[in-house]
C-alpha cells in the first residue's frame, strides 16, 4: 500500500471517530479490517503531519501518556 | 525528604580533557534563582581555576511516578537497547540509547525497532512533537529539544544496539 493509500484509509477512520482516535484504536481497527498495511506508514505520516500526533498526559498520576491522531486543521 | 538540585560545571584544560564538578541546591530552590547562582558561582571559579569552564548545566531530580516497575525483569541487561537517531529542524543530528529495551519490541528479522507499536510510537511522537501536559497540570505542549535548543523534528533510525555495561 502506497503511503497516499494509506493516508486516505486512516483519515477516513480518524472521520469516523469524530477527528481523532488513539494510536492502538487505530492500529486495532485498521487491522480488523484488514487494512495492517496502512499502519506500517503512520509513522511517516504522523511525522510529515499529514496526520498530527497528540501525545496527551493523563491527569491520573501512574498512567502514561496517550498517544492520539487527530486530521490537520482539527482542534487541538 | 526531596533530593537536592545539582549544578554541573565542565571545566576543560590545556591538553583539551574536561572534567565535570557538581554544586547542590536545595530542592525547593526557584529555577530563576538556580539559574542565576549557577551563573555567579561560575564567575567565582573561574577565578580559582586556571582551565575553562565550558558548560554548566542543572540537574533536577523528579520524584518517580506511580505505576513504573519496582524492580527490573529478569532478563532485563544495561547492554542491550536500542539507539533512536533524530534529525532537527535546523538538520542536526541528535539521539539516544535506551538501554534494556523489551527485545520484543525488535521487529522480526531485523534489527529495527518496530515503529509501529504503541510504546514505541507514543516515545517518538514525544520526541517529534512533544508531549501535551496539560491534563497533568502543565501547561501545554513541551517540545524536546537537542543540546543547541534545536527542535527535534523527525526520526532518522532506531535500531537495536548493544554496548558494555560501565563499572
Amino acid at each position: 500500500m502506497r503511503q497516499e493509500e494509506a493516508l486516505q484509509v486512516i483519515s477516513d477512520v480518524i472521520t469516523a471517530h469524530n477527528g481523532e482516535i488513539t494510536h492502538n484504536d487505530l492500529v486495532a481497527e485498521l487491522e480488523s479490517a484488514g487494512k495492517g498495511k496502512a499502519v506500517v506508514h503512520v509513522l511517516g505520516l504522523s511525522q510529515s503531519r499529514q496526520i498530527v500526533p497528540d501525545v496527551r498526559a493523563t491527569a491520573t498520576p501512574g498512567q502514561p501518556p496517550v498517544l492520539w491522531y487527530r486530521l490537520p486543521g482539527g482542534d487541538s | 525528604m526531596a533530593v537536592a538540585i545539582g549544578i554541573l560545571y565542565t571545566v576543560r584544560d590545556a591538553k583539551n580533557e574536561t572534567s565535570t564538578m557538581q554544586i547542590n541546591l536545595p530542592s525547593a530552590t526557584a529555577i530563576t534563582d538556580v539559574t542565576i547562582f549557577a551563573s555567579q558561582m561560575a564567575t567565582l571559579l573561574n577565578a580559582a581555576i586556571k582551565g575553562a569552564i565550558t558548560r554548566i548545566g542543572v540537574a533536577l531530580t523528579v520524584d518517580l511516578p506511580a505505576g513504573l516497575r519496582a524492580s527490573p525483569l529478569a532478563d532485563a541487561d544495561v547492554e542491550e537497547g536500542a539507539l533512536f537517531q533524530f534529525t532537527t529542524d535546523g538538520g542536526f543530528r541528535t539521539s539516544f540509547r535506551v538501554p534494556t529495551f523489551d527485545e520484543d519490541l525488535i521487529s522480526a528479522g531485523s534489527r529495527d525497532v518496530d515503529t509501529t507499536d504503541g510504546a514505541v510510537a507514543s516515545l517518538i511522537a514525544a520526541m517529534t512533537a512533544g508531549l501535551n501536559l496539560t491534563a497533568g497540570g502543565g501547561s501545554g505542549v513541551v517540545e524536546p529539544s537537542d543540546a543547541r535548543d534545536d527542535d527535534v523534528a523527525a526520526l532518522v533510525f532506531a535500531r537495536e544496539q548493544f554496548t558494555k555495561s560501565r563499572g
